[in-house]
């Protein structure tokens, strides 16, 4: 049996992995990808740390991840599709209109 | 007082024949008044006088009709509304009291009514007149049917209201008005004390019915229990509410400004309808009467006729005259009723209705003849203010107006006391009455009695007084002002419409109506058929025989000092003007009651105003106070508001600032405030 340490040093990567998109990046669809790798942290830790429990319901709760992760993922290309249509561009640099004026 | 209204179970009784005839005559004048009242305008002049009159004959011949066919007393009560369980009752008692009250009231009523249909033809404001006269009546009769306090008492208001509206008719004159609300508020005055007497006899007895109160009070035992036993009581408030109808010290003031009223109304006032009222009302309640306050009554009668006879004397108003020979008889009448001689008091009462209606007519008659003279004078346009009233300006109408005279004379001689005249007949019952009562009283009493017997005399005087001053003589306003000369022949005899009244009225002031011996009343119908009750009165041969001499005296005097009387100088000022004063009745009325009530009220007032004071110190106190709360709300509860509103703003945009407006930038912060959340969460695990 793998030790879970071993689990968590991988989901401590995908995590870094991910972090290091959604911040590096410029367009708007890595950084979707970047939080799609952040969640898949989050669902290994959520098994790893289910095996320990004999109901299984940490692997349970990480479907349900999925889940969500995948209606969250339709909705957000759905506002990057409107925000393109919008502003012409899925350039973040150029995406500030959440500053006050 | 247990607090609980006793019940006395009070028995319905329906109404026979003769009660509903009665109840008819009853609500005759009530629709003569409505129909008059509402629609008099649009109904020509004769035929509304006509009509008032025509209904007032028939009344009176039912009334006679009633009176000759009653037989006992009927007495019928229905219930009247009720309120819960507790059943008011009103009842109708038909007795000889009540049915000859009846029909002297019709007949005295209708007379008038017949007088003023030429006296008021072309009057200001006549389609009023006859309703009003037509609700005195209704009222009057009410008071005479029924046999239930509160219904009286009712009815004795609209008597008041009627007499109101009566005195009050020329109300364009200052004068009138005021003689019209004294009179009312004198009379509401009084009625306070029938309010109360009200109240006491249902709170004793749980019932007004009279007929019942009288089965269950026996005076003379409530006195020995207590001399301020509640039905004594009683009849001392029911006593004092006649005081201001009937005319007695010290209320009487009111009736010698009443003659400001058309004289057919005074007529009616002062013989059927508004001072009967009072003494019969006592009649009907004098089981109440009793002990100290039969005494107060028996005191106060003799005061009021005695005061009213010497106001008389000095009085040149032709009509204030027998004003104040009305209440001085009326003073007769209330000491018959306080010696307990109450046949003898309704007697004079009733012989004091038809004499006193004659000769208010028949000074009306003469005033008639005056106004007459002066519109004649104005016809030549020498039209000169003049007092039609003043028996100064009169004389030496005998000549002129027989009918008229005659018709003064016999009332008068009525009035006076002679021999073969009712008057004659009715006061020697009342002061052998007087007489009775003395003799088992003794003392003090034999002081009532003479000064009974002076106020004889003194009536005497006066009536002879203003007989000679209006009818003997010469016509002293031509000596005053010769341009009246010419004018004096149209003083002359009136219209039948007003003479054939008067003579009816002087027909039954003879003593054959009352009596057959001319000079005893007891031998005749009226007081051996009409009235069965204990009292017998012993026949007294001196009484008549003192007070006809007295008369005579009275006649001389009189005779003597006005035969040849034309100018007229006062030589007791001091006493003419007391007299005018009404003795200073009215000032100590205003002394005694009206000051003191000023005062009372200005002290409430000062309280008021006082306590006003106290609460508009507290209120500004309190203005003051929500002041202080509102700077200390203002600067520190808002300020510490706006101080952590500010911190907290200046931190956000402090934190703000560095948005630059990415979403890397958002998540970046979260990431970083995550951390720190762990770190926080690590160092406390």
């Amino acid at each position: 049996m793998i030790p879970v340490d071993y689990y968590i040093i991988v989901s401590i990567l995908l995590f870094s992995i991910g972090s290091a998109i959604v911040f590096t990046r410029r367009n708007i669809l890595y950084v979707l990808m970047g939080i799609e790798l952040i969640f898949n942290a989050a669902n290994i830790n959520l098994v790893a740390f289910g095996q320990f429990e004999p109901y299984l319901n940490g692997q349970l709760f990480s479907m349900l991840v999925i889940t969500v992760a995948a209606a969250e993922s339709v909705v957000a290309l759905a506002i990057v599709i409107v925000l393109f249509k919008k502003l012409n561009t899925i350039d973040l640099s150029e995406i500030k209109n959440l500053k006050e004026k | 007082m247990s607090g609980i209204i006793p019940h006395i179970e009070v028995p319905l009784l329906a109404a026979d024949g003769i009660s509903r005839l009665a109840l008819t005559i009853f609500f005759m004048p009530v629709i003569t008044f409505a129909v008059l009242f509402f629609a008099g305008k649009n109904i020509p002049a004769s035929i509304r006088s006509w009509l008032a009159t025509v209904v007032m004959g028939v009344m009176f011949l039912l009334s006679v009709y009633v009176h000759i066919n009653l037989e006992g007393t009927h007495l019928s009560r229905w219930i009247w509304f009720e309120i819960g369980s507790i059943k008011f009752t009103t009842s109708l008692l038909l007795s000889n009291y009540s049915s000859t009250m009846m029909v002297i009231a019709t007949f005295v009523s209708f007379m008038v009514h017949v007088y003023s249909v030429q006296y008021m033809k072309e009057r200001r404001n006549h389609s009023k007149y006859f309703p009003y006269l037509a609700l005195f009546v209704s009222s009057m009769l009410g008071i005479i049917l029924s046999d239930n306090l509160l219904i009286t008492f009712i009815f004795w208001e609209l008597v008041g209201l009627a007499s109101f509206l009566l005195i009050g008719f020329w109300y364009e004159k200052d004068s009138s008005a005021a003689a019209a609300k004294k009179a009312f508020l004198y009379n509401k005055f009084a009625d306070l004390a029938f309010v109360i007497a009200i109240m006491i006899l249902y709170g004793v007895y749980g019932t007004t019915e009279i007929s019942i109160i009288q089965q269950y009070t026996n005076i003379g035992s409530a006195l020995e229990t207590s001399v301020f036993a509640l039905p004594v009581l009683a009849g001392l408030a029911i006593w004092f509410a006649t005081v201001g109808k009937s005319a007695q010290f010290p209320l009487y003031v009111w009736l010698p400004d009443a003659m400001a009223g058309p004289t057919p109304v005074s007529a009616l006032l002062h013989a059927a309808t508004m001072v009967a009222a009072g003494v019969f009302l006592l009649l009907k309640t004098s089981f109440l009467l009793g002990g100290w306050v039969s005494n107060i009554i028996v005191i106060i009668g003799c005061i009021t006729a005695l005061l009213a006879a010497l106001q008389a004397i000095r009085t040149f108003d032709a009509k204030k005259v027998l004003a104040f020979s009305t209440v001085s008889q009326l003073g007769y009448m209330m000491m018959a009723v306080g010696v307990g001689a109450t046949d003898a008091a309704f007697f004079h009462l009733a012989t004091h209705a038809f004499f006193k209606a004659c000769l208010f007519l028949s000074v009306g008659a003469v005033i008639h003849a005056m106004h007459h003279m002066q519109s004649h004078q104005f016809d030549h346009g020498q039209y000169k203010e003049l007092d039609t009233l003043d028996m100064r300006l009169m004389g030496g109408f005998r000549k002129t107006m027989p009918i008229t005279f005659v018709s003064y004379s016999i009332a008068y001689a009525a009035l006076i006391g002679l021999p073969f005249f009712s008057g004659f007949l009715s006061k020697d019952a009342i002061l052998s009455g007087l007489y009775d009562w003395a003799c088992l009283t003794g003392t003090w009493s034999w002081l009532i009695v003479a000064s009974a017997f002076t106020t004889v005399g003194i009536t005497a005087f006066y009536m002879t007084r203003q007989f000679i001053l209006i009818f003997f003589g010469d016509f002293r306003l031509m000596k005053i002002d010769v341009s009246y000369k010419k004018f004096f022949e149209h003083i002359k005899e009136n219209e039948w419409l007003i003479n054939v009244p008067m003579m009816l009225l002087a027909l039954l002031s003879i003593w054959f109506f009352f009596s057959i011996n001319p000079l005893h009343a007891q031998t005749g119908w009226w007081m051996k058929q009409s009235f069965i009750s204990d009292h017998i009165h012993d026949f007294h041969i001196f009484i008549p025989i003192i007070a006809i001499c007295i008369t005579t005296i009275a006649l001389w005097i009189a005779f003597t000092k006005y035969k040849a009387v034309d100018a007229f100088v006062d030589t007791r000022a001091h006493l003419t003007h007391l007299f005018a004063h009404n003795y200073y009745i009215e000032k100590g009325i205003e002394a005694v009651v009206i000051k003191p009530v000023f005062v009372l009220a200005k002290v409430c007032s000062e309280t008021d105003s006082m306590i006003n004071h106290i609460i508009h110190g507290k209120v500004y106190f309190f203005i003051l106070f929500a002041q202080i709360a509102d700077v200390f709300d203002r600067w520190v509860v808002d300020g510490l508001v706006h101080f952590i509103v500010g911190l907290s703003r200046f931190i956000g945009s402090y934190f703000r600032s560095y948005l630059k407006g990415e979403i890397q930038g958002y998540f970046y912060f979260t990431l970083i405030a995550f951390a720190l959340l762990l770190l926080l969460l690590g160092w406390y695990l």
